[in-house]
């Protein structure tokens, strides 16, 4: 009964009136031949016409099994479960959360949920931002984590912003999340490419960051939500670097949001990928190193007060 | 009295049917003589065992998510993904759309009978409703608060509601009284509650990989661990051992584990698993009056344990998973019902 591929889902955050239901129209209407279910948690909002729009209240579960300490969304665990059984009736599945909730729930549900997780493949995060209001948000829990948990941002409304404010804007949005891809839009328009199909959940995708950003060392932020970057050409000890994410995730889990990297290990052929969201792992010995290829370690931390010296004395610890 | 099946008197296919797509839903009523079928496709169909089926609905754009059958045998009520609660009353040839409540953009996947009286309780987000079907009103409203309503269970003599969902199981006391429900608290979620056939246990089944198990009036309860998924269904065997105490099995991943509790030296629950399914388990239930039980797995097949030990039959036709299954009150007939919208009755 497990599907042989998996349904893409793409989650929609941003603040109402920042033009998310204008990009979900535009999806809708770009997947016309295609059946898109979307679960959205404000019903009124919603002007679109599609009968496999289903509203639900967001339902916050704590989960504690054992290693796992976290939170899900309940209303989806209850509805994709439903919807799943009528699984050939929709090709793409878009969840659209309000503006004040926090992403995270929803991006653990699909790692934790076992039934999701074998039929589901989250695609994106996928965040847009009005480029000329988020300034009133800018400073709440909400806002920031939008941006930090984000794959793909819109910077939406550009026409109401100079292009100095924009890039002001995109260079602070950099510091925080320098794994998303920004895109500039007037009315949420922009090439569907840029937004379906991204699988930036998929560990085969190559760790995507600014190689400017990767070559910074530690430098003050302006945002107490920040990347932080950790490039290392020795390779590592297997053991060690277990045991030092293990105890990060124990003790800084809440504050790490999400994290990615490419490790070079000791003795290893293959490439070893991971990402991160809060407390869950979930990490895979990759294809091997190729010839040509520079052997190094990349880990991009996403998170709030982040002790970026910390990091990088911890990891310099796990040195083979 | 019929014949109660066992391994050495195999189950063969009795009737075969088809619904559009996944069946959601099957049910008996008591004298076991319909049976009633949903499907995700919105279809409701009523097979007869002496007369023609009956198509109540045909398919359409919502689900039917669950249906049952009122105690007295007369009403069928019927939910989904539209919001309607619809009943159906039987008439001398068939069944008949009697009324219907309307929630207008809820999924509604819990509704549960009375188990003496024709009073149906359905959730509605975090409510609970209480229909008197005679009387034709609302005769409560229960708020569970913490989420939505994941599973409801009357407690079999029907002095007792039991309602699953974040946080654990509360227990509501019927008739209804001022008085808050009693909370069973579960790590997570409670996502399938079941009462023991003589009411005197409650268990639930968790999302975060755990079993709660409470003796009624005797907490506090009991809390099993290490199972490899999320507790999904359990089913209470009707007679009990020596001992006393009935069968638990919780289907979880792809095993089954059955507990039984000793009450030796130590007051203990013992469990063994129960392995052939090569998927998912979806369901699992014990033939009436008797310790044999089937389990309906992702991979296709009902599989038959016998004493909830022994694999006794292996009962293949679905081209997909298998969805639900459900015993014919005498334990004469077996229904399961496939994803791919097959019905299968075993006799």
């Amino acid at each position: 009964m497990t599907a042989a591929t998996a349904v893409p889902v793409t989650v929609l955050t941003g603040y109402l009136g920042a033009g998310k239901t204008t990009l979900l129209n535009r999806i809708l209407t770009y997947e016309h031949g295609k059946k898109v279910a979307v679960i959205v948690n404000e019903f009124g909002e919603v002007g679109i016409d599609n009968k496999l729009v289903i509203d639900a209240d967001e339902e916050i579960f704590e989960m504690n099994n054992g290693c796992i300490c976290c939170t899900v969304r309940g209303d989806l665990i209850r509805i994709i479960g439903n919807l799943m059984r009528r699984r050939d009736r929709f090709d793409h599945l878009v969840i659209e959360t309000t503006g004040l909730a926090d992403p995270a729930p929803v991006i653990q549900t699909f790692f934790v949920d076992e039934d999701i997780r074998a039929q589901l493949a989250l695609d994106a995060v996928v965040t847009v931002v009005d480029a000329k209001h988020i300034w009133r948000h800018w400073d709440s829990d909400e806002a920031q984590e939008q941006i930090a948990f984000a794959d793909v941002i819109l910077l939406n409304k550009i026409d109401l912003v100079s292009e100095q404010e924009l890039n002001q804007l995109e260079r602070r949005i950099r510091d925080m999340n320098a794994m998303v891809k920004i895109y500039h839009t007037q009315n949420a328009d922009l090439e569907m490419d840029s937004v379906l199909g991204v699988q930036a959940f998929d560990l085969d995708r190559a760790l995507e960051v600014d190689p400017n950003f990767l070559s910074e060392d530690a430098h003050e932020h302006d945002e107490s939500v920040y990347s932080c970057a950790l490039v290392e050409p020795q390779p590592l000890d297997g053991d060690k670097l277990s045991a030092w994410v293990t105890n990060l995730l124990e003790t800084k889990g809440p504050d790490i949001f999400r994290m990615k990297g490419i490790l070079n290990f000791a003795g290893e052929d293959n490439r070893y990928v991971f990402q991160g969201v809060h407390m869950i792992f979930d990490g895979r010995s990759d294809r091997p190193w190729a010839s040509a290829e520079e052997r190094r370690s990349e880990i991009v931390f996403i998170g709030r007060n982040l002790d970026e010296q910390a990091l990088r004395d911890g990891f310099r610890s796990c040195l083979a | 009295m019929s014949r109660l099946k066992s391994a050495t008197h195999p189950f063969t296919i009795q009737r075969q049917a088809i619904l559009s797509d996944y069946v959601s839903a099957l049910a008996w009523p008591p004298d076991g003589q319909w049976l009633a079928a949903a499907s995700a496709a919105g279809e409701v169909l009523m097979l007869s065992t002496s007369g023609p089926t009956q198509t109540l609905q045909s398919p359409q754009t919502e689900s039917v998510s669950c249906l049952s059958f009122s105690a007295d045998g007369q009403f069928l009520a019927t939910a989904g993904q539209a919001g309607r609660v619809r009943l159906w009353r039987r008439q001398p040839l068939q069944w008949a759309l009697v009324s219907e409540q309307s929630h207008s953009g809820v999924w509604i996947d819990q509704l549960a009978w009375h188990p003496k009286q024709n009073l149906l309780a359905y959730g509605v987000n975090s409510q609970i409703k209480l229909w008197d079907v005679e009387a034709e009103k609302l005769l409560g409203e229960l708020d569970f608060e913490a989420s939505s309503v994941l599973h409801l269970a009357w407690r079999p003599k029907g002095t007792a509601l039991a309602v699953g969902g974040h946080g654990g199981v509360k227990v509501w006391p019927f008739p209804l009284a001022a008085q808050e429900p009693i909370l069973m608290a579960v790590p997570g979620a409670s996502l399938f509650t079941a009462w023991s056939h003589d009411g005197r246990y409650l268990a639930s089944g968790n999302l975060d990989r755990t079993l709660t198990v409470m003796q009624w009036h005797s907490p506090p309860p009991w809390f099993m661990q290490g199972f490899p998924g999320k507790v999904r269904h359990l089913s209470w065997s009707m007679p009990t051992l020596s001992s006393g105490v009935p069968l638990l099995a919780a289907a979880c991943a792809e095993g089954i584990t059955v507990w039984e509790r000793t009450q030796g030296k130590s007051d203990i629950w013992q469990s063994r698993v129960l392995r052939h399914h090569q998927d998912v388990v979806e369901m699992c239930a014990f033939q009436p009056r008797s310790l044999l039980l089937a389990s309906a797995g992702w991979d296709g097949v009902v599989c038959f344990w016998s004493r909830g030990k022994r694999l006794a039959q292996i009962l293949e036709g679905f081209s997909q998973g298998v969805s639900t299954l459900a015993w014919q009150p005498t334990g004469a007939q077996l229904a399961a019902g496939g994803a791919a919208g097959e019905i299968i009755v075993w006799g």
